[in-house]
């Protein structure tokens, strides 16, 4: 909080519930979720290079990088280029910590559990790396298994990177005028822009209601009560942002949005911006190159 | 006499369910006037101010603006709709209703970009009006991390990007803090000084006193109720009384019990000058 000024009041307040109370968890898991994007916000605001970067060429890079992370095939470099990520993300005053959080533990692994049959002679043949038997049914790692899962592992793991780089230091609402200038529909990126904008709005709605049942039912609402209450605060949130969809429609109307929408044009992208984007059009070619000379 | 920008004869209004929200009004709003709309908590004050912003039409009764009808009929035309929206701007009682993108500078930029304002100008608007409400350093952040005044302050800033001659507000000064009312204040007092006619629903009679011209009272009916000067309504306590606009008022002193009417200064009405000099606030 500064100057009084009413900051995120549903993430501050929803953090003191009762672990316990299912509604209460819910909350303070939106709540932590958005608190987090907040902070995302923060990083987008601080001086790194790369948040001084046009933003239109960071979303150019990201796509080219992308394109060269499909073509490539080696986990070596796969796993070199989240390497560089991550510098990047340092580099540019993004924590450490904060940027592996986001990327490194719960993604890979995930996508582990879904390809590890992948590495099993059954579903990718060739040399094994380890065999075993187990109540006369032989099995066994391959060599090519594992780097199928490892490449795919890596791809995940450097796309979910790079995306994370591109919102932590770009702020959200740069990002959606970025997708604009692109040329992708100004409706989209305005539904889009919205949808952000009143997730929190609702948010301090759900926590108003949450708080007004608790005020009157204690922290204690069981069985056929507490379902009756969920379902009745559904029932009124769903009210309430009806009726709030409808003010914001009129809004737009009464300042003459007639169906087409008309956004500004953003400036030229700045010098800093175009050697970002040749650097990496550079690494694209790079591995291009690469891929014709090993065939 | 001053020509009258809106004209209401015998309009009514009801909703979906056939609950009425007006009833046979009739009325006319002058140019360059500021116009004061009370009355109860829904007597038709909001949906009144509704149909002058052609958002809703009337269900009887015509309604006419700026000399011709106001009705789906000549608003479903694009040219007159946009000719329309360029005359007459309208802040919404809800400010996170009104405040839709992602951005302050974006809401402040949306009306004149839609209406195809040349980006050049745009920019000297936002500029003109956020450095005259102190929202400078506001207008990159969104409107989620803004205090209730501030994003008052923005949304009233988001209508005046569109410098329109006629101005709707719905309780302009609900739920703001004394300083953020009295910047607000001065600044319609500014506008109406620069000739812009001011049309605004309120509950606050105090500033009903400040600045209104004319005011109209709609009955618990939906009908109106009665018009005049604010010296005629706000001195006339048993019809304030009747209308729920101030109520008597019991309390203790250490002498013993007491009651009086309260709401409102009994005291005669002064009016307030036009434009007041920046640094004199009250």
């Amino acid at each position: 909080m500064d100057n009084g000024r009413a900051e995120y009041s549903p993430l501050s307040r929803v953090s003191m519930t009762t672990p316990s109370d299912f509604i209460a968890r819910t909350l303070a898991r939106l709540a932590r979720y958005l608190k987090e994007s907040v902070a995302g916000d923060r990083y987008a605001s601080l001086a790194g290079w790369l948040q001084r970067t046009d933003p239109r060429s960071k979303l150019g890079a990201a796509a080219v990088l992308m394109a060269a992370l499909l073509l490539t095939h080696d986990p070596r470099i796969l796993a070199g280029g989240y390497l560089l990520i991550v510098l990047a993300a340092v580099s540019t005053r993004v924590p450490l910590g904060f940027f592996l959080g986001r990327t490194a533990p719960f993604i890979p692994l995930f996508t582990f559990l879904f390809t590890a049959p992948a590495a099993t002679g059954w579903v990718t043949p060739g040399p094994a790396f380890w065999k075993a038997s187990l109540f006369g049914v032989e099995g066994s790692l391959t060599y090519s298994g594992l780097e199928s899962v490892a490449r795919v592992v890596l791809r995940v793991l450097d796309a979910v990177s790079l995306v994370a780089l591109l919102g932590l230091t770009t702020r959200q609402h740069v990002l959606l005028a970025t997708l604009r200038s692109l040329r992708v529909s100004a409706i989209f990126v305005m539904v889009l822009g919205m949808t952000w904008r009143y997730l929190f709005v609702l948010l301090d709605l759900v926590e108003a209601t949450h708080r007004a049942i608790r005020s009157r039912v204690g922290w204690v609402a069981s069985g056929r009560i507490g379902r009756r209450l969920v379902a009745g605060g559904m029932g009124t949130l769903w009210m309430k942002s009806y009726r709030l969809q409808a003010q914001v429609y009129d809004a737009m109307v009464s300042r003459g949005y007639d169906g087409d929408l008309k956004s500004r044009r953003g400036p030229p992208v700045g010098a800093r911006g175009v050697a970002l984007l040749a650097i990496c059009l550079g690494l694209l070619g790079g591995v291009l190159w690469l891929k014709t000379s090993m065939n | 006499m001053a020509e009258n920008i809106y004209e209401l004869k015998d309009v009514s209004y009801s909703w979906v369910d056939g609950r009425p929200a007006l009833d046979g009004v009739s009325l006319a709003i002058p140019s360059g006037k500021r116009v004061a709309i009370i009355g109860a908590n829904g007597s038709g004050k909001s949906t009144l101010l509704t149909l002058l912003d052609g958002l809703a039409f009337a269900k009887a009764g015509s309604l006419t603006a700026f000399g011709a009808a106001l009705d789906a009929k000549a608003l479903g035309r694009p040219d007159l709709q946009r000719a329309f929206r360029r005359r007459v701007g309208y802040v919404f009682q809800n400010s996170d209703a009104q405040l839709f993108c992602p951005t302050i500078r974006e809401d402040l930029e949306f009306g004149p970009l839609q209406l195809d304002v040349a980006e050049g100008e745009v920019a000297r608007r936002v500029e003109a009006i956020s450095r005259r409400l102190g929202l400078g350093d506001l207008l990159e952040r969104p409107p989620h991390e803004l205090s209730v005044g501030e994003k008052k302050k923005a949304a009233l800033a988001s209508t005046f990007t569109l410098e329109t001659e006629v101005l709707l507000l719905d309780e302009p000064t609900a739920g703001i803090d004394p300083q953020t009312m009295r910047d607000l204040v001065d600044l319609l007092q500014e506008a109406h000084a620069g000739g812009r006619t001011i049309v605004f629903a309120t509950h606050d009679l105090h500033l009903v006193e400040e600045l209104a011209d004319e005011v109209h009272v709609f009955g618990r009916d939906h009908r109106l109720a009665r018009s005049g000067t604010p010296e005629e309504i706000l001195t006339d306590h048993a019809f304030l009384l009747a209308q729920n606009l101030v109520h008597i008022h019991v309390h203790r002193h250490a002498h013993g019990v007491h009651q009086h009417e309260h709401g409102h200064a009994i005291a005669p009405v002064k009016k307030v000058p036009a434009r007041r000099k920046k640094g004199k606030r009250g």
